[in-house]
């Protein structure tokens, strides 16, 4: 039940018929892990947070660096050189006190992931390197546990859900074989924009958000987001067989 | 026969013998870019990297070469 209170904080979201009452409950029941407070990460939280999500566990190692400020909005010049996950927690925590936020200031490794994400609703990939897309992708299979993948560099975006409850859904590997020569571009190296980054980040938020409230978040298709042209391209995937990470042999 | 490869065409010399997805990658691709992940769309509609051997080409097909996007 929402308190009244609560009727009133999330009144523009209960009034929509695909969230109502019973989404409200359904968010604030939800236990939702975002892995990097990064770029993506910041907006992700901050509109999870504000919508009502019952538990965050947040995830990262990184300490704030002043070439983060421009993107991650959540940090500011004072807390240069502190925790991304521990400064995000305090800044969140005054957002919206009502929310139950875990602290994990640590890279995600196989053990941590085991072990937090058995406990969570949906995974939100908000990381920047490839090898931890593949073992979060890797482990969400194993948990089977809902996965929204986001990533972005430059003016472009790139956004896939992966539902491994759902039998032909299409894996991260599916899609992007693992090969010998891993991409080594990221923000540090091709430059980024906040903005392209709060629409991606954002747009993890509400796909968990649709997921969470029982609403239907598409599989198999992966977008991609041209912030220069301000285009939206949607390329339909297929599980495959083979996938060394969800196929069947 | 002519194929197009992220837009440039690509001459795939003996259009007699039936190319694959896999054999053009090999003849327009340096090695080190076709040891990289990414995902690829004949015309516009995916083909998983299993079906590269078995899936022929035909003249002005359009193979596009989409690169992870690995930031946040
Ligand atoms: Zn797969």
């Amino acid at each position: 039940m929402l308190s009244p209170q609560e009727q009133l904080r999330f009144s523009r979201q209960t009034m929509l018929k695909s969230i109502g009452e019973d989404g409200q409950q359904a968010l604030k029941n939800a236990k939702v892990i975002i892995v990097g407070l990064g770029g993506l990460g910041n907006p992700a939280s901050l509109y999870l947070n504000a919508a009502g999500i019952g538990t965050l566990y947040l995830v990262d190692g990184d300490t704030i660096d002043v070439s983060n400020l421009p993107r991650q909005v959540l940090f500011n010049d004072a807390q240069v050189s502190q925790g991304k996950a521990d400064i995000a927690a305090e800044i969140l925590n005054q957002q919206n006190s009502e929310t139950n936020i875990e602290v994990l200031d640590e890279m995600l490794d196989e053990e941590l992931a085991d072990y937090y994400f058995p406990l969570v609703d949906v995974v939100l990939d908000c990381t920047d390197n490839i090898t931890t897309r593949y073992l979060i992708n890797q482990k969400c299979l194993e948990h089977k546990k809902p996965l929204v993948i986001g990533a972005a560099t430059g003016f472009d975006g790139q956004y896939m859900f992966v539902e491994p409850n759902i039998a032909d859904s299409a894996c991260y590997q599916c899609l992007f074989p693992i090969n010998k020569n891993a991409p080594e571009n990221n923000c540090q190296t091709l430059g980024i924009l906040g903005p392209v980054l709060a629409i991606v980040g954002g747009l993890q938020a509400l796909q968990a958000m649709k997921f969470l409230t029982g609403n239907k978040v598409a599989t198999n298709q992966l977008s991609i987001f041209d912030g220069f042209n301000n285009s939206w391209q949607q390329l339909s995937i297929k599980k495959q067989q083979h996938c060394p990470a969800c196929g069947n042999d | 026969m002519k194929i197009y490869i992220n837009g440039d065409a690509v001459e795939l010399a003996d259009c007699s013998v039936p190319t694959s997805i896999q054999a053009a990658l090999v003849k327009a691709l340096p090695e080190n870019q076709r040891q990289q992940s990414f995902a690829l769309a004949l015309n516009g509609d995916f083909v998983g990297k299993g079906d590269y051997a078995n899936t022929v080409l035909k003249s002005d097909d359009s193979i596009d070469i989409l690169l992870p996007i690995v930031g946040g």
